[in-house]
């Protein structure tokens, strides 16, 4: 297995996510876009580690992503919440309050 | 100085309270009278202290040392006071705060107690609470909504009404007699001053009372205005002092062992004689500009000129000629105002204050004081003979018996005209009560000539007022004595020290001869006059008219006052000039100066006096006094007792003299030729020139400005509004076609995104060469 692998396994990944984000309307399919590119980038980081002199360092950093990626989806759970309490849908093309 | 600040309280809790009392209500009156009894008692106690304190200083055992000043930082009850402390007159002073500070100098605000302060005390406010007390009934009918002043001059078929101010009439006595306590406590002319200027104030208010009578409001002006000429030179006197000895204050301040502190100022007497003996020799030696640094050229002249412009105050505040014609017409306020501002306590203000200062007068200040304290003792005693009127007796009395004070001054004896300052306020302000006890049951009958043969209806006023005449013409009973005491009352023995100093002072300097003279041509009319007063009011038993048949004593709030007053103007000076009130004073003035020391003075040749030369002459000059008052009192005892001489005959025989005094010398007309009419006259012409001249430019400068504003409104409003407008606009416009992009659909935002960073990377490879390494 080389370097190439683990990216190519990455991209495939990032475009699979962004398709997921851009495609559905579904607000928790777009959670689940992102957090297929925040993993592609985590993998992205950990091959690096693996494979060039970046070290230790690529991994304290996947560890990061993957906290922030926690905290992140938290908070996107909680908005995706009071979404619906407040327009009875998860249809994130509806909810277009702040342009009036 | 818990009884100085007493009436003040009074003052203001009055004030407070007139805004929620009724006006039928007496409250105010008790208020006020209470905190005076209140204070008069703390001062009492406080001489007392003073008194007891006294042997132990003399005494001078270290224990003794350490104890008074103990007992006496205790009465003062102000913890505050952090310098107390004995002077060798004993004498306490202390600073509260500081006013000001610039450079050098210091305002401090302060305090000066000595005996004559205590005695001085005392007197204010045993005078103030008789006063208070007798007013409560004097002034009850101003309780009252609608007060009818039947001496309104008014047009007829109208009842002049308005409501009463008695509240308004104790807060006044209340604020007057704090300002008094504040002069006799202040150390330092500049508070001295601020008190001062209260007390005219306060005087201006009381003199004004019935402010709805012309004549009323006409007094208070002229009594203010007449205060301020001498405050003028007041001010002049204290800004050539501050200049030349850099201090305001009469006495050091000493720490509590009596040193004075390493940084504390002289006090102006020693600040003075420094500054005289820097200027005294150079002019003996011709070459004043050597001696003179300059920038500091004090010249002698200056020095008297100081001295002149605070007597100038004095003058001013006790009613000297020229500055006299004030105090008559003051008599316009209610009666019992007269007794305690216009008799006892606030024209003594500036006799004391001239007492007070009196080391820092040099010789030529001096005669002056006594000429002008001779020609007003002449005036007044010539203007109070032929007086009609009962209160103006009294007052042309007190301008007189003033002129008397300021003359014992001017000879060098000021003990002796503090000494008579104090008998002459009880037995006036006694005289004055006694009048108002009459004007009252009379409903304000104040004519002489119509009033007469009260006594039977009037007999305890009468009697008091018989003692205050007495005392005041200075009877006696020559060659009797009992228990070693002479046979005479208060005024006795105060008016013998002043013709003792005036004669010590004529001796020794022969051609000044015209002092004595009129020294006692005084003592005869006074006695003449104060004689001619009582005869007229109470002689013969009946009435002389009907309508005061019904006339009686009033409440015992009335007579109580004048039974104590008169008990103070028999007996308060007893023992004369060794008696307890005349060692007290002396106690506590300044020494004489140096040049009192009997060395003939280069200026004016005057040689001084001192206590000896006076005690010589003393006998000679008492036999001489009560002589001259006894031909007086004889005089008058024919003129108006016996009407052996008919005094008809003996006015048409003295026409043109009558006539003139009668008028009061024409002074009033002197003044408003000379002063009043022409200031008048400028004051129109002055008037005249602003409407015809200032009033157009103003109104032109107006005019002008309202155009130009005019003009600057409409190119706002045409320019500069539109300019902003139209770019106002221009921005909503360009906001309006930014917002068609902002759709709120966030898959497209993220496809947006996606596709701007595809191109951004294109860009990148295309345009860098590096990034065409591929793999």
């Amino acid at each position: 297995m080389s370097l190439g692998a683990y990216l190519a396994v990455s991209a495939v990944l990032f475009a699979s996510g962004l398709t997921c984000m851009m495609t559905k309307r579904h607000a928790l399919g777009v959670l689940m876009g992102v957090e297929l590119i925040l993993n592609s980038a985590c993998l992205n980081l950990i091959a690096f580690a693996r494979y060039t002199s970046l070290g230790i360092d690529g991994q304290v950093f996947a560890l990061f992503v993957i906290v922030i990626a926690a905290a992140e989806a938290a908070v996107a759970l909680a908005i995706a919440l009071n979404y619906y309490n407040n327009f009875l849908t998860v249809d994130v093309d509806r909810g277009d309050e702040l342009k009036r | 100085m818990l009884a100085w600040l007493l009436p003040f309280a009074g003052c203001v809790v009055i004030t407070v309270l007139r805004l929620k009392l009724s006006r039928l209500s007496a409250v105010p009156g008790w208020i006020g009278t209470g905190s005076l009894l209140v204070a008069f008692c703390l001062s009492l106690f406080s001489a007392g202290l003073w008194l007891m304190t006294s042997p132990a200083e003399t005494a001078a055992s270290s224990v003794s040392a350490e104890e008074t000043p103990g007992i006496q930082a205790a009465k003062v009850g102000d913890d505050a006071a952090h310098e107390t402390g004995y002077s060798p007159q004993r004498r306490l002073v202390g600073h509260w705060y500081s006013l000001a500070k610039f450079g050098e100098i210091d305002f401090p605000l302060g305090y000066a107690i000595d005996a004559l302060t205590v005695l001085m005390f005392v007197l204010v406010t045993m005078i103030s609470l008789a006063v208070h007390a007798y007013s409560l009934v004097y002034m009850a009918d101003e309780q009252t909504e609608s007060y009818q002043d039947h001496h309104l001059d008014h047009s007829p078929g109208e009842t002049p009404e308005r409501p009463g101010r008695f509240a308004h009439f104790y807060a006044a006595l209340g604020l007057f007699t704090f300002a008094m306590l504040g002069i006799v406590l202040a150390n330092g002319l500049l508070q001295i001053f601020i008190f001062w200027e209260l007390v005219g104030f306060s005087s201006y208010l009381l003199i004004g009372f019935y402010h709805e009578r012309r004549t009323a409001r006409l007094a208070s002006m002229k009594a203010f205005l007449m205060n301020r000429v001498g405050d003028v030179g007041f001010v002049l006197g204290m800004t050539i002092l501050l200049v030349t000895c850099g201090t305001l204050l009469l006495y050091p301040v000493h720490d509590l062992n009596g040193n004075t502190s390493g940084s504390a100022p002289m006090a102006l007497p020693e600040a003075f004689q420094a500054a005289v003996e820097k200027v005294v020799p150079s002019e003996e030696n011709h070459q004043p500009t050597d001696l003179l640094p300059s920038g500091q050229g004090i010249s002698y002249a200056l020095l008297v000129a100081a001295g002149l412009g605070l007597l100038a105050g004095c003058v001013g505040k006790s009613a000297q000629f020229p500055l006299h014609t004030w105090l008559a017409d003051a008599m316009e306020g209610p009666t019992p105002v007269s007794a305690l501002v216009h008799s006892a306590t606030m024209v003594a203000a500036g006799v004391y204050l001239a007492a007070r200062i009196a080391p820092l007068l040099l010789p030529e200040a001096l005669l002056l004081l006594a000429y002008v304290g001779v020609v007003t003792l002449l005036l007044g005693a010539s203007m109070a003979i032929v007086a009609r009127d009962l209160k103006l007796v009294l007052a042309h009395s007190t301008i007189s018996q003033l002129g008397l004070m300021l003359l014992g001054i001017g000879v060098g004896a000021w003990e002796a005209a503090i000494f008579h300052l104090i008998t002459h306020a009880f037995f006036k302000s006694l005289l004055f009560l006694g009048a108002g006890s009459v004007i009252h049951t009379t409903h304000h009958e104040q004519d002489l000539e119509k009033l007469g043969g009260l006594r039977a209806h009037l007999p305890l006023t009468s009697l008091t007022m018989l003692i205050g005449v007495i005392a005041l013409s200075g009877l006696a009973v020559p060659y009797v004595t009992i228990f070693g005491e002479s046979l005479g009352f208060s005024g006795f023995h105060s008016k013998d020290a002043i013709v003792s100093g005036a004669m010590a002072f004529v001796l020794k300097n022969p051609h000044h001869i015209l002092l004595l003279i009129s020294v006692l041509l005084g003592a005869c009319l006074t006695a003449a006059y104060s004689l001619r007063l009582w005869l007229k009011l109470f002689a013969r038993d009946t009435p002389v008219d009907p309508a005061l048949q019904q006339v009686h004593e009033g409440p015992w709030l009335m007579t109580w006052p004048l039974v104590v007053l008169a008990f103070f103007a028999a007996f308060c000076a007893l023992g004369g000039e060794e008696g307890l009130v005349s060692t007290l004073v002396e106690a506590s003035l300044s020494p004489a100066p140096a040049w009192f020391s009997g060395s003939t003075d280069e200026v004016v040749s005057i040689q001084w006096t001192n206590a000896s030369d006076r005690h010589a002459v003393h006998g000679t000059a008492g036999a001489m006094a009560l002589a001259a008052a006894w031909l007086g009192a004889l005089i008058a005892w024919a003129l108006y007792g016996l009407r052996a001489i008919s005094s008809k005959d003996l006015s048409r025989q003295l026409t043109p003299l009558v006539r003139l005094a009668s008028h009061r010398w024409h002074f009033d007309t002197l003044y408003r030729g000379f002063l009043v009419l022409p200031i008048l006259n400028l004051a129109r012409h002055t008037a005249w020139i602003d409407r015809i001249l200032i009033d157009p430019f103003i109104d032109g400068c107006a005019r002008f400005s309202e155009r130009f504003s005019h003009a600057s409104q409409w190119f706002d409003e045409a320019m500069i509004n539109r300019f902003f407008d139209n770019m106002a606009s221009s921005v909503w416009a360009w906001g309006l076609s930014l917002r068609k992009a902002q759709t709120g659909h966030i898959r497209q935002y993220v496809l947006l995104a996606t596709m701007a960073v595809i191109v951004l990377f294109l860009i990148l490879f295309a345009w860098m060469p590096g990034g065409r390494a591929g793999p």
